[in-house]
């Protein structure tokens, strides 16, 4: 009977919050946070659930709402009702499925209850606190879950907890003027550093403080570097110190803080709510739910669906990643965490990623190919496409020679800090340099683009005929993508000249040039 | 000198020449510079050639990147015998450029970086690195670095997408053999479709040739030699000496031959009914490397070494068929007798070189067809050729009657380039060829070539004197009418909306299908 106590205080402070308003509303999400901890405990143990709920109640408090929100319409009431009965019912089926060991449902439950609890406040907002109260939910109940699913200790639960701070500071705070220009200049100096570690020194080993272990081998080191160099591009959003965020999910080895990590950075990394939002939620969702497969699934079918769940996590991923923060911090950050995993794939496993990864492929340059003429939202929209198109062959390419790896990276590389770059208006102006820049964001030898899509077709090719023909239609589509983007290379107003300025077209040459390089920092 | 800088040396002499033209633009001496350039790197490379031994190969590694595509150098005598034409070809048009008034263009700096990606492209050491090369060439001399840019836009683009064959041919090496190095892969990693994708980037610069008519207004258009034609001889001997020197089984021989003899067949027709111009010379260039590549079909060394004559000499005939000469000139008449394949002119004698080698390919019928296309070329340029009013001491004029001399005196070419080159791709076991002073000796037989030049010198200048004004079998400019086809509009119309509902669909049943195989 008393593991159905968190349980009864969790639907006592849910009636709260939904009735109420003001403190008690407060006090209500409080209470949930301290329901899902009780539960966390029994779980696993009593201090990694009071671990973990600090960060999340400490969120809560920093967005509280002590005053009242007014009164709803009808159409708005009803929207929040069904949002949150869908959520409710998807999540009871969910903690039926996947059951925590021998522990009661009832028990298990909680967590995905403070899941769908939180997305039912994403979806249908009352207002803009209320948003970024469901952020915090969703954050922490995705790392409540996974610490269940594979317990880790305080430390790390502390961590996980942590990560749900992160959407109110976002809401808070934004770096401007000369602050922002000293952290985009750390951030360059730290990746270079990094580069530079990567290069000369040998394997780097699994340091750990107590339970919180980190992991900085194989594609993780270049993978910060390149995160933190993209920090130093988007600077000028005001959230660069958001980087730091995606190398917390690359580092941890603990899948709970991982995600958790990687669930603040798209909470960070969206402005406002909308479409592009939910579906990067959804992509999380996936990416939680191969995750769980890992930890929980005892079914003969759970190595399959965990396969399948990463592939349609990295694709609908790179669906939302329209925008610049998604493109250059998110999609990268999500894209390397994936590659970790498909490294321990068994082959009849990755082929089915395989598979999954050419259909989105197919899936995402069609739909590109239909929504083009009623969207541009870039000037390279088809060409956009095509790459993430590629990314997704040269991910699920796992050869020997690292060929696929180095094309991701690449790919990453070019779409994550090339392209989110700002154009130069180099055909307008007679200054040479605007050529190199030019040069620096084309398909054209040397350019970081250029480099990835050989290597993608190399790749795709060790794995099978048929990626490897589809990779060569990519690529065949990326040169004629001009002729369906008809956009000018570039069209914004000449840029000053400041070392970001130059770090994107810098990178793109220096990759395009000397991809082996970047070959040797992964130490395939 | 290290072997290194030896390697690199016509790479430095280019790029100096290119920075010195670029860095001090509009000076009048740029053009010799350039000139000096690409003079400087022809002749490093014929250096080159001649202190090789026969069957050498020398690969100089720069950079070992990937087990797979090494940066590095490849120096035997098909690369060099390449280069060096193709660099005293673009010298050559340099400086009948310079004696050219009326463009105020400064095309050096990009003339200079042409060569030196042409040169990328013969002297790469493995396929990858030459997909790289073709890509940077196809830059150069666009110039495009917009992707939107309208210049020469749709053969731009026609040549970047028809490159990545010889990417796949590439990767397909790398995963076969785990490298596209020359000398790495073996003769039997290339099936019929591997060389089908290779050989499309040849097919493609062969087309591109036709495109050069476009560039009329130039007074000298530097792409048909050096970026279209260069290459793609080049490439297709390369493919073949990958290959061992023979295609991949009788089938691929039989389409390859057939159908490269049509197209020259089609070529020389519809120049048939060409007025003497652009047009007209890029038709016959066409048929030429139709010929060129008709012959590689079989493995024969002499088809072998009559196809590298012919490329090898297409590029210099490539590059004066696109210089502007004045009507009834020298030069016009010696670059039509040349591109007809008029008795008498190099392309004949490397035509006639490769018909002999069909009777040792066991096919001598095929002669018939050859001898055709031949023939029809021969009509179309004689048809057309006109005797010079007056005889012009300028740079066309020596060059048009320099390519000539070939054909009278083989040895000139033979010994020093077309043997050691087609040695290259298939071993020509010594007396297979002999070239003499007067001729050659082939299949035990003397065949008097300087002979055969002064005949048809002879009855070349008889015949324009006698029959000027009533050989032209079409009356000029009756072209004939390709009936233009239309394509039906759909007339249906999908919803972009059912489409993408589709395709979602799709894509959920692929996954429900990886979950649910076992």
């Amino acid at each position: 009977m008393i593991t159905a106590w968190p349980f009864l205080l969790f639907v006592a402070a849910l009636t709260g919050v939904y009735l109420r308003d003001g403190w008690i509303r407060v006090l209500g999400t409080i209470g949930l946070l301290i329901a899902t901890a009780w539960s966390l405990g029994f779980l696993t143990d009593a201090a990694t659930g009071a671990a973990w709920g600090a960060g999340p109640a400490v969120a809560t408090l920093l967005v509280s709402r002590g005053v009242g929100a007014g009164r709803l319409t009808f159409e708005a009431l009803t929207r929040r009702a069904v949002t949150l009965a869908a959520t409710l019912t998807a999540a009871i089926f969910a903690a039926a499925k996947f059951p925590v060991g021998e522990n009661p449902t009832l028990l298990s439950a909680v967590p995905w209850i403070l899941a769908a609890v939180g997305a039912a406040f994403m979806i249908s907002p009352l207002d803009r606190r209320e948003h970024t109260q469901g952020l915090i939910l969703l954050v922490g109940a995705g790392g409540a879950l996974l610490l269940a699913a594979a317990p880790v200790g305080p430390l790390t639960a502390v961590a996980c907890g942590l990560m749900a701070i992160a959407p109110v500071v976002a809401a808070r705070w934004s770096l401007t003027g000369r602050v922002q220009t000293v952290a985009a200049g750390i951030l360059v100096a730290a990746s270079a550093a990094l580069v530079a570690i990567a290069l000369t020194n040998g394997p780097l080993g699994r340091p750990s403080l107590e339970d919180l272990g980190i992991s900085l081998q194989g594609l993780v080191l270049p993978a910060v570097a390149l995160l933190l160099a993209a920090g130093a591009v988007i600077a000028p959003r005001g959230r660069p110190w958001a980087a730091l965020l995606g190398v917390v999910g690359l580092i941890a080895v603990a899948p709970s803080l991982r995600w958790a990590a990687l669930a603040a950075l798209v909470a960070v990394s969206i402005d406002g709510e909308g479409r592009e939002e939910r579906v990067a939620w959804l992509a999380l969702l996936l990416l939680g739910v191969a995750a769980l497969f890992a930890g929980l699934g005892g079914q003969p079918w759970s190595a399959r669906a965990q396969s399948v769940g990463l592939a349609a996590a990295l694709i609908v991923m790179a669906m939302a990643s329209q925008r610049r923060m998604l493109r250059s911090l998110v999609l990268p950050a999500t894209a390397v965490a994936i590659m970790q995993n498909v490294a321990t794939l068994t082959a009849p496993s990755l082929a089915r990623f395989q598979w999954v990864a050419a259909a989105g492929a197919v899936l995402l340059v069609g739909r590109a190919l239909l929504a083009r003429p009623g969207q541009p939202a870039t000037a390279e929209w088809m060409a956009d496409h095509l790459a993430l198109g590629l990314l997704f062959l040269a991910v699920s390419a796992r050869d020997p020679l690292g060929l696929g790896l180095l094309a991701a990276v690449l790919l990453l590389v070019d779409l994550a800090i090339v392209r989110s770059a700002p154009a130069p208006a180099v055909l307008t102006t007679p200054d040479p340099r605007g050529g190199l820049l030019a040069l620096a964001r084309s398909a054209w030898p040397p350019s970081v683009r250029f480099a990835a899509m050989t290597l993608t077709v190399a790749a795709a090719l060790q794995a099978t005929v048929g990626m490897g023909l589809l990779a060569a239609a990519l690529v065949v589509g990326v040169q004629l993508a001009p002729l369906l983007d008809r956009a000018p290379l570039a069209t914004e107003a000449p840029l000053p000249r400041t070392l970001r300025t130059w770090l994107a077209p810098a990178l793109s040459l220096a990759c395009g040039i000397a991809p082996a390089l970047i070959l040797r920092m992964l130490r395939v | 000198m290290p072997l290194g800088v030896q390697a690199l040396l016509p790479f430095i002499v280019l790029l100096a020449a290119a920075a010195l033209t670029g860095l001090r633009p509009r000076r009048p001496e740029n053009g010799w510079i350039a000139i000096a350039g690409a003079a400087g790197g022809a002749a490093i490379t014929f250096l080159e050639l001649i202190r090789l031994a026969p069957g050498e190969r020398v690969d100089v590694p720069f950079l070992t990147t990937f087990p797979y595509a090494d940066l590095a150098i490849r120096l035997d005598a098909l690369s060099l015998a390449f280069g060096c034409v193709t660099l005293g070809t673009a010298a050559l048009l340099m400086l009948a450029r310079t004696r050219m008034s009326g463009d105020r263009r400064d095309p050096w700096a990009s003339w200079l970086l042409t060569s030196l990606a042409t040169l990328s492209v013969i002297m790469a050491h493995n396929l990858l690195l030459v997909y790289i090369a073709l890509q940077v060439l196809t830059l150069a001399w666009t110039g495009a670095l917009d992707g939107t840019a309208r210049r020469r836009r749709t053969l731009r683009l026609a040549i970047q997408v028809a490159d990545i064959g010889l990417l796949l041919a590439a990767a397909s090496a790398i995963q076969s053999v785990g490298t596209s190095a020359f000398s790495g892969v073996p003769s039997d990693t290339f099936g019929p479709a591997a060389f089908g994708l290779a050989v499309l980037p040849v097919l493609v610069r062969v087309a591109a040739l036709t495109w050069s008519v476009q560039g009329a207004l130039a007074p000298v258009a530097f792409e048909p030699a050096i970026a279209w034609a260069a290459p793609a001889g080049y490439l297709l001997l390369r493919l073949l000496a990958l290959l061992g020197g023979h295609l991949p089984g009788r089938p691929v021989e039989g389409v390859l031959f057939g159908g490269a003899l049509a197209i020259g067949a089609a070529a020389a027709l519809l120049a048939l009914w060409q007025r003497p111009g652009l047009r007209l010379a890029a038709l016959l260039l066409v048929t030429q490397a139709a010929v060129g590549l008709a012959l590689v079909a079989g493995s024969a060394p002499l088809m072998i070494v009559g196809s590298t004559w012919l490329w090898l000499q297409l590029i210099p005939l490539a590059a004066l068929a696109s210089v502007r000469v004045p009507a009834h000139s020298a030069a016009g008449a010696a670059t039509l007798v040349s591109l007809g394949m008029v008795p008498g002119s190099a392309a004949f004698v490397a035509a006639f070189v490769g018909a002999l080698g069909l009777r040792d390919n066991g096919v001598p019928l095929a002669v018939v067809p050859l001898a055709a296309v031949v023939s029809l070329a021969a009509v179309a340029a004689l048809t057309r050729v006109a005797a010079p009013d007056r005889l012009v001491a300028d740079v066309s004029t020596g060059w048009g009657l320099s390519l000539l001399i070939p054909a009278a005196f083989p040895i000139l070419v033979l010994q020093p380039l077309v043997l050691p080159a087609a040695g290259t791709v298939r071993t020509v076991v010594a007396g297979t060829l002999d070239p003499g002073f007067a001729g050659f000796t082939a299949d035990q037989r003397f065949w008097p070539s300087l002979l055969l030049s002064v005949l048809a010198a002879g009855l070349l200048l008889i015949a324009s004197r006698r029959l000027r004004g009533r050989l032209p079998l079409g009356s000029p400019g009756a072209q004939p009418r390709i009936p233009r086809r239309h394509l039906p509009t759909p007339a249906v119309s999908l919803s972009a909306r059912w489409v993408s509902r589709g395709l979602w669909t799709a894509f959920i049943v692929v996954a429900l299908l990886a979950v649910l195989r076992p």
